[in-house]
């Protein structure tokens, strides 16, 4: 009979501060605490008294990695209480703008983060001592990513060009043209990017999760859909808080949201290659194959390989977006306020971002409400550690607690985020 | 034609001017920059990884000012030679855990072999780097003595390289 208590107290290559404790009494886990103690933000409750204009600059200030998800998700919720429609190359930025933003993440979070988990080494700067050449390829996609954002967005963190409506300046086709030799090299790199990933070894890990996501008529989901689950959930995102709800846990400075009736859920990368697959380029569809993936994937190991997949669409929406933009006549859609509450929801890195506002006739914000990925996330994670651990009592502590980070990096967690995470703790008795 | 030739020498400010004491590598570069050298090209970067690697990128000699939390007392100024020894082994990764900075380029450089022929790197220690915050006295009191040395060495290394050419 073992007991143990795993204990990794500072969790490193996650965005944020978080620790996992996981207790194990007579071969039985009998705790699992992913421990979010990144301080609260409290963006929520400074959005109040601000004007909507500012909503997607004052939260693209809560992630540094996905400020542009935050941008989006606050313009949408505002031009839906306002009954905007933005004009079709405004909407094709937004998606270009996307595009940048989940190559220059998912780059990150395959190469510097989740990657050495995989191969065995403590960190990125470790694996490049061997893997030199992987390494830098990783470095560039990502600056391919971050150079998307620099010229739509006017600078590489914190993107100073959206507003509701659209943007303050549109861009001229002669300037995007520069993207696309950078881009076609990234089309390269992602499907070599696929094919190393592919390669991993992964550990045999399956459950019946419900994966949610936007999914849209004809597009993979950035900024539109209704939110579908693999469980038959399909509603407009006006319908969300019906359905969701986040509750407080002792534990972690982050609110853990749940679906009212059947608990935790998965969003993210996986979550939106299982409901969207059709939507995937063939490109991108071939490659996922090739890598061993069907049209459903339900290891979360492997999301490594959906966030390549997800990165190759992403450069080849983007060269597509460039190919056939045209500048719009104006930059950005007239908008003017009145009373009224509304909310969006779009697909970050990370998976969905929901945002609710309620103003007055002058276009305050008298209430604010935002739900990130990873607090969506926070349920799942830890049911996945309790069956992971509960399976492999017999390995050593060293590897287990290895193994139950790499499982908490399979979601990318962004503690940041959420507190709006990460040590282990691994205890036996 | 002539192809204007590229500033070969570079002094990279690096910091956050919100996050307190953070910011004193800026503030050591601008009072560089009012000083109007000749041959200097004056760079403030919020030291991620790939803005550093592309702002050291072709200079023959670059110097890197930064805060630094290394327990000494604050306002401490630390000096060291990117290719000599007395490079501190474990090099603190930048305070976001999800982003790389200047440790990671200066690691990555090194195993690449594409660090600047000439780089050192001027540390200050600083106490507070709570959002927000102003710079504390003790750091705000080093920032003279730092620019001092800096236009020192940077005098030195263009006396060094006329005489090479």
């Amino acid at each position: 009979m073992t007991n143990k208590r795993i204990t990794v107290k500072y969790l490193a290559r996650v965005e944020g501060e978080g620790a996992l404790n996981i207790q194990i009494k007579d071969d039985v886990v009998t705790r699992v605490q992913l421990k979010i103690f990144e301080p609260p933000r409290f963006f929520e409750a400074f959005l109040k008294g601000r004007n909507f204009t500012e909503a997607p600059d004052i939260t693209s200030r809560i992630c540094g990695i996905c400020p542009v998800a935050y941008q989006m998700s606050a313009v949408h919720a505002m031009e839906a209480a306002l009954g905007v429609t933005v004009p079709g190359p405004i909407r094709a930025l937004r998606r270009l703008l996307y595009c940048g933003e989940w190559i220059e993440s998912h780059g990150l979070h395959i190469f510097m983060l989740h990657a050495p988990d995989f191969l065995g080494y403590q960190d990125a700067i470790q694996m490049a001592q061997d893997h030199p050449d992987t390494v830098k390829m990783g470095l560039r996609l990502k600056k391919v990513g971050n150079n998307l954002v620099t010229v739509l967005g006017g600078r590489e963190i914190h993107p100073i060009n959206v507003r509701v409506g659209g943007f303050y300046k549109a861009p001229n086709p002669r300037d995007l043209a520069p993207l696309t030799e950078s881009l076609k090299w990234a089309r390269e790199a992602a499907v070599k990017t696929v094919r190393w990933v592919g390669g991993f070894t992964f550990p045999e890990f399956k459950q019946d999760y419900e994966f949610v996501a936007l999914r849209h008529g004809q597009e993979y989901p950035f900024n539109e859909g209704r939110v579908v689950s693999n469980k038959g959930l399909d509603i407009a995102v006006q319908d969300y808080e019906q359905h969701f709800v986040e509750e407080q846990v002792p534990h972690s400075h982050a609110l853990n949201s749940n679906l009212k009736a059947r608990g935790p859920y998965f969003v993210g990368p996986l979550a939106r290659y299982n409901l969207n697959f059709d939507r995937l380029t063939p490109l991108a569809q071939e490659m996922a194959r090739e890598a061993g993936l069907g049209p459903v994937c339900l290891n979360p190991f492997q999301s490594i390989i959906v966030r390549a997949v997800e990165t190759l669409y992403a450069v080849e929406e983007a060269l597509a977006i460039i190919e056939t933009y045209e500048k719009p006549d104006q930059p950005a859609a007239p908008v003017s306020p009145r009373a009224v509450t509304a909310c969006a929801a779009t697909e970050a890195p990370r998976g969905l971002l929901y945002h609710r506002y309620r103003l007055d006739a002058d276009g305050v914000i008298l209430e604010a409400k935002i739900v990130p990925p990873t607090s969506q996330n926070q349920g799942t994670i830890e049911a996945d550690l309790r069956q992971f651990v509960g399976q492999r009592l017999d390995l050593p502590d060293e590897k287990l607690t290895w193994q139950c980070e790499q499982m908490v990096r399979n979601y990318d967690p962004c503690i940041s985020c959420a507190t709006h995470f990460l040590k282990v703790n691994l205890e036996r008795r | 034609m002539h192809t204007p030739v590229k500033p070969r020498l570079k002094v990279i400010g690096v910091g956050n001017e919100w996050r307190g004491d953070d910011a004193a590598g800026l503030l050591v570069v601008r009072r560089l920059q009012a000083a109007a050298l000749t041959g200097v090209e004056i760079f403030e970067s919020l030291g991620t990884t790939g803005e550093v690697q592309d702002a050291w990128k072709d200079a023959a000699g670059v110097i890197v000012v930064d805060a630094v939390a290394a327990s000494g007392p604050p306002g401490a100024i630390y000096r060291f030679d990117a290719h000599g020894a007395g490079m501190p082994v474990k090099l603190s990764r930048s305070p976001s855990s999800h982003g790389w900075g200047v440790a990671e380029a200066l690691a990555l450089g090194r195993l690449f072999q594409e660090l600047p022929p000439w780089l050192i790197i001027y540390g200050i220690e600083g106490e507070n780097f709570d959002p927000g915050r102003e710079v504390s006295p003790a750091v705000a009191a080093a920032i003279p003595e730092l620019v001092r040395r800096i236009q020192r060495e940077i005098q030195e290394w263009l006396g060094r390289e006329v005489f090479v050419r």
